[in-house]
């Protein structure tokens, strides 16, 4: 059960994305280096803090509206037939917005969001339910704006998480939101969301800004949250460009429903857009279907008696996108082939090729198989372990088989600029020392497809490896041996780890030694903060806030108003950090201490470490903190 | 002129219960909080890094109307009310009058810029004491208020008063319900008695007013009506031979260093699609999210006065982004906006 199911509904809108991007660039970290400059907004080819340093981290949601559902398979479109069309989807309006974090400025590609309510409100002050997004990162991410960019970011991505602790209105007065609501377990619903045209233009009334159009159906407790156990359609990506599908179409989500005879399909990430605001790019007819011969690839041109038709998709119809977003019924009932076949052969999107041909766009994955990690987002204190729960499927249904673990880097790291720095600041590596965190090399799925891995870091953490950053990065690639070769993966499909340094805080921590090089690094890449409310590199504005910073820095992460807003402190700095502020030295304030020489950890021998730059400021300067993050990793990978 | 409609003041003294007073406590929260918007709007315009003598002096005002706006709450719990924060009509319409006829017919708030004629014609109207205390060189000939107009000093008073002739019996026995965390423990306190809501009441009163001998509320920090005289005069007041005057430290006023915000800025007056139109709704639904999360404190759930704190950093930073916004070719900028809002938009045409 999932958003996929029906009763669903449809939302579209906008979203405020007010990241901030001094820390786009990992250099920055380096407080010793760091230029007052890099505090200012991109000038032409200089870079300085990219093109939002004073972003707030906030994520919103802005003027969405229900535009449309469906109920026992019936299409919901005006308010006429649910009067729940039109209603909005909103944040909190109870408390601050949440907030868009970043891993880690060398793993900038699984942004999730924190701390962010989701309601469905009348407008007036009635609210038909009010939720918890759970955190989140986005996923496959790829270039869909087909058409110019003016200044938008034609990367796309899309959320999929599950709405908690859901808090119903007595009286709902719309029989699809009664449905969903019985529907769903224990009240918890599931939600999906493309996002897309992100503006990342300053001189743009939208800056900021980006839309967003998604899907709210009922949830199952024992469903994974993350993604949706069904048929996946998965794209060829040509030279390991995980960005551009080789046919165009992108990896898209399907599940098959036996009972009512119907495939539902989301389209919503799968199909390109030719401008920011959405439009479907006009790729002639597509068709859903099923094929009959499983080794059928993409690409291939098929005839007639290789598939069958399951029908059209009307993406090309005024306000399909916003009114679906993107998600499809194909009912089957009575074609016979397909309902004794389709539990065994892939489904596919083709497109007519005239004659009696049609070009297979992209299919369902290799002998059916799909298998991926639910949550795959992960921050580690030393000695900590976390459980990653695993779900594989064949066609849909449980598969057993056995899940190969092993560390692979490939998509995280780097994370500079396009620009040389003076001083120079060299890139850490990621993923050494290897031994910092430890897991099987094999787990097995069992009779329901499940399995769980333990990672533990170690308690001594990776000691520091990345030296003016906390902690170190590892990712974990994952692979069902029994995957046939040249199974179309899906290159975002890892685990992404960050294992904090193991510190050993003194009893009497003190401002210069202990406290200051924690607190100077926020307020150099948060000036938004150190201008307008605590200044975090000076002792005296960090002493006459600190009741509020100890309010902050004590929250429970899930917390929109937890410090840092990055969420990059490990647990023993904060206790450090907390037990400072309680702290009363002889000033009757938390102990100063005395000033040390401010970056005295020997820059010479990190010059000398390993890691270069590109020369020259290339047109990535331009193209926004993913992009560029992208091309440092094709860089790398070269 | 700090004074408000005698009819007030009269209700108060023919309240025969508490539950008659439950209204006119309504009132004075709703007073406290008046003030705020444009104090804090004034605040907000003062840019970074300049203008800090200003901003701290009105900073420590607005803190005292917050902790105000808390007392005139805590009272109303402590004998059994409850306070609404979060209706439309909460929010008072700017520019216009104050709740409870503050400062008479004639007499409307505006949310504007940083100005010292803001502080003298607006702020000093609204915070001037009953017996001003003469401090040389100001203007002279401050007017006595005139028969049809009591003060704010004297509508406490009169609740002080009441409060003593209904007795200890009207108190419920619950202060945890009350508001006390973030404030001084001498000023904020639970209100439990007689006592404790006459010492209350005594705080709001002070800070507001001053004494009837001196500009002081505590030493070195002077009553509202003073530090904003100060601001005017440019100078701090210290005590001389001959009295008081404005001849203390220097307090600069820098007119560059205020943001030109529009004067009563309102989400209708910018046009949908425009950065300034999606700022000021953002701000204005934030403002109404903080009464949202005032008024659960309020209402049983005191703690949830910190998720209301964050809200009061966010918006702050939210004002800024809006001053930084232009409007129109003379160079004025965006400014917040007060109004209650369910929902943010103005990105474009709901569709």
């Amino acid at each position: 059960m999932s958003y996929l199911s029906s009763p669903r509904m449809h939302f579209a809108g906008y979203f405020q994305a007010d990241v901030s991007t001094i820390n786009n660039d990992v250099r920055h970290f380096d407080s010793a280096a760091f230029l007052p400059k890099y505090q200012l907004p991109q000038h032409g080819n200089e870079m300085n803090g990219w093109w939002n340093p004073e972003g707030s981290g906030a994520y919103r949601l802005v003027q969405c509206t229900i535009t449309g559902g469906v109920l026992n398979g019936n299409p919901i479109a005006t308010a006429s037939d649910d009067p729940a069309i039109g209603m909005t989807i909103s944040g909190s309006d109870g408390r601050v917005s949440g907030k868009l974090v970043d891993l880690d400025p060398q793993q900038q590609m699984v942004s999730q969001i924190w701390g962010m309510s989701v309601r469905l409100t009348d407008g007036s002050a009635k609210d038909l339910f009010n939720s918890e997004y759970r955190v989140a990162p986005f996923m496959n991410l790829w270039r869909r704006q087909q058409g110019p960019s003016q200044g938008d970011q034609t990367l796309a991505a899309k959320y999929q998480s599950v709405l908690e602790n859901v808090v119903w209105s007595d009286t709902l007065g719309s029989p699809l939101v009664d449905a969903i609501r019985a529907a769903s377990d224990d009240g918890v619903l599931s939600i999906d969301f493309n996002v897309f045209g992100y503006k990342m233009d300053a001189s743009s009334p939208t800056f900021t800004l980006g839309r967003i159009i998604g899907t709210i159906g009922p949830a199952g407790k024992n469903d994974p949250a993350h993604f949706v156990i069904g048929r996946h359609l998965m794209a060829t990506f040509a030279g390991g460009d995980p960005t551009t599908p080789m046919q165009g179409i992108y990896n898209l989500p399907c599940v098959v429903d036996t009972d009512s005879t119907t495939v539902t399909a989301n389209l919503g990430n799968a199909i390109p857009i030719s401008n920011a605001d959405g439009t479907p790019q006009n790729l002639g007819e597509l068709q859903m279907a099923v094929l009959k011969n499983t080794g059928t690839a993409n690409g291939d041109v098929i005839d007639s008696s290789e598939i069958e038709i399951l029908g059209q998709v009307p993406y090309r119809g005024d306000g399909w996108y916003t009114q679906t977003a993107g998600v499809i019924d194909f009912p089957y009932t009575g074609n016979q082939w397909v309902e004794d076949n389709i539990h065994d052969r892939p489904l596919a999107l083709v497109r007519p090729a005239g004659h009696d041909d049609y070009s297979v766009l992209i299919r369902e994955g290799q002998d059916g198989l799909y298998m991926r990690a639910d949550e795959h987002v992960y921050r580690l204190d030393p000695g900590t372990s976390a459980s990653v729960e695993f779900f594989a499927s064949r066609y849909g249904h449980p598969h057993e088989g056995k899940i190969d673990l092993s560390a692979n880097n490939t998509m995280i790291g780097g994370g500079g600029g396009p620009n040389q720095l003076h001083p120079h600041v060299d890139i850490p590596d990621v993923g050494d020392p290897p031994d910092a965190i430890s897991y099987p090399n094999t787990i097995a799925t069992d009779a329901n497809g499940r399995a769980t891995l333990t990672l533990t870091a170690s308690p001594t953490g990776p000691g520091n490896p990345r030296q003016y950053i906390d902690g170190q990065l590892y990712g974990i690639g994952y692979s069902l041996t029994d995957q046939p070769p040249g199974y179309n993966s899906n290159p975002w499909l890892f685990v992404s780890v960050l294992v904090w340094d193991a510190i050993e805080a003194p009893d009497e921590p003190t401002w210069y030694r202990d406290i200051q090089p924690i607190m100077q690094q926020y307020g150099n890449l948060y000036p938004i903060m150190s201008k307008h409310l605590v200044d975090l590199g000076d002792y005296q504005s960090v002493v006459e806030h600190r009741s509020i910073l100890k309010l902050a820095f004590g929250l429970p992460v899930s917390d929109p108003n937890y410090m840092p807003v990055t969420r990059d402190l490990s647990s023993a700095k904060r206790d450090m950090l907390l037990a400072w502020l309680d702290s009363i030295g002889p000033n009757g304030l938390p102990i100063k201490g005395h000033s040390q020489q401010s970056g005295a950890r020997g820059r010479a021998s990190l010059k000398a470490a390993v890691g270069s730059l590109t020369e020259s400021v290339s047109a990535a300067a331009t193209a926004g903190g993913k992009t560029t993050f992208l091309e440092n990793l094709k860089q790398k990978a070269r | 002129m700090i004074k408000l409609d005698r009819k007030y003041v009269e209700q108060v003294q023919a309240s025969a219960t508490k539950a008659d007073l439950f209204p006119l406590l309504q009132n004075a929260i709703e007073l406290e909080h008046a003030t705020i918007p444009p104090y804090l709007t004034a605040m907000f315009s003062l840019k970074a890094g300049t203008n800090d003598a200003i901003r701290s002096l009105i900073r420590s005002i607005v803190f005292q109307e917050m902790s105000h706006m808390t007392i005139a709450a805590n009272l109303l719990i402590s004998i059994g009310g409850c306070p609404q924060i979060n209706t439309p009509d909460f929010i008072p319409k700017y520019p216009g009058k104050l709740p409870m006829g503050i400062g008479g017919q004639d007499f409307e708030v505006p949310i504007k810029h940083f100005s010292k004629e803001l502080v003298r014609d607006v702020f000093m109207v609204i915070e001037e004491p009953e017996h001003p205390v003469y401090v040389q060189p100001p203007e002279a000939g401050l007017e006595a208020a005139q028969d049809q107009f009591a003060t704010i000093g004297e509508f406490y008073d009169a609740v002080k008063q009441k409060i003593e002739d209904l007795g200890d019996g009207i108190f419920v026995d619950d202060p945890k319900k009350q508001v006390v965390e973030w404030f001084e423990t001498d000023r904020v306190f639970p209100i439990t008695n007689v006592e404790t809501a006459g010492k209350s009441i005594d705080v709001i009163v002070v800070e507001g007013e001053g004494t009837r001998t001196t500009p002081f509320e505590s030493p070195a920090d002077p009553a509202h009506f003073y530090k904003f005289s100060e601001i005017y005069e440019g100078q701090r007041i210290v005590e001389t031979q001959d009295g008081f005057a404005y001849a203390g430290a220097s307090i600069p006023f820098d007119a560059t260093g205020v943001f030109p915000m529009v004067d009563n800025p309102k989400v209708a007056d910018f046009a949908i699609g425009t950065a300034a139109r999606i700022g000021v709704e953002r701000y204005a639904y934030s403002y109404s999210s903080l009464l949202n999360a005032l008024h659960v404190a309020f209402n049983g759930k005191p703690d949830h006065i910190n998720t209301a704190i964050g809200l009061m950093y966010s918006l702050k930073i939210e004002a800024v982004n809006l001053m930084s916004i232009q409007v129109g070719q003379t160079g004025q900028t965006a400014g917040p906006s007060y109004e209650y809002r369910n929902t943010q938009g103005g990105v474009s045409a709901a569709s």
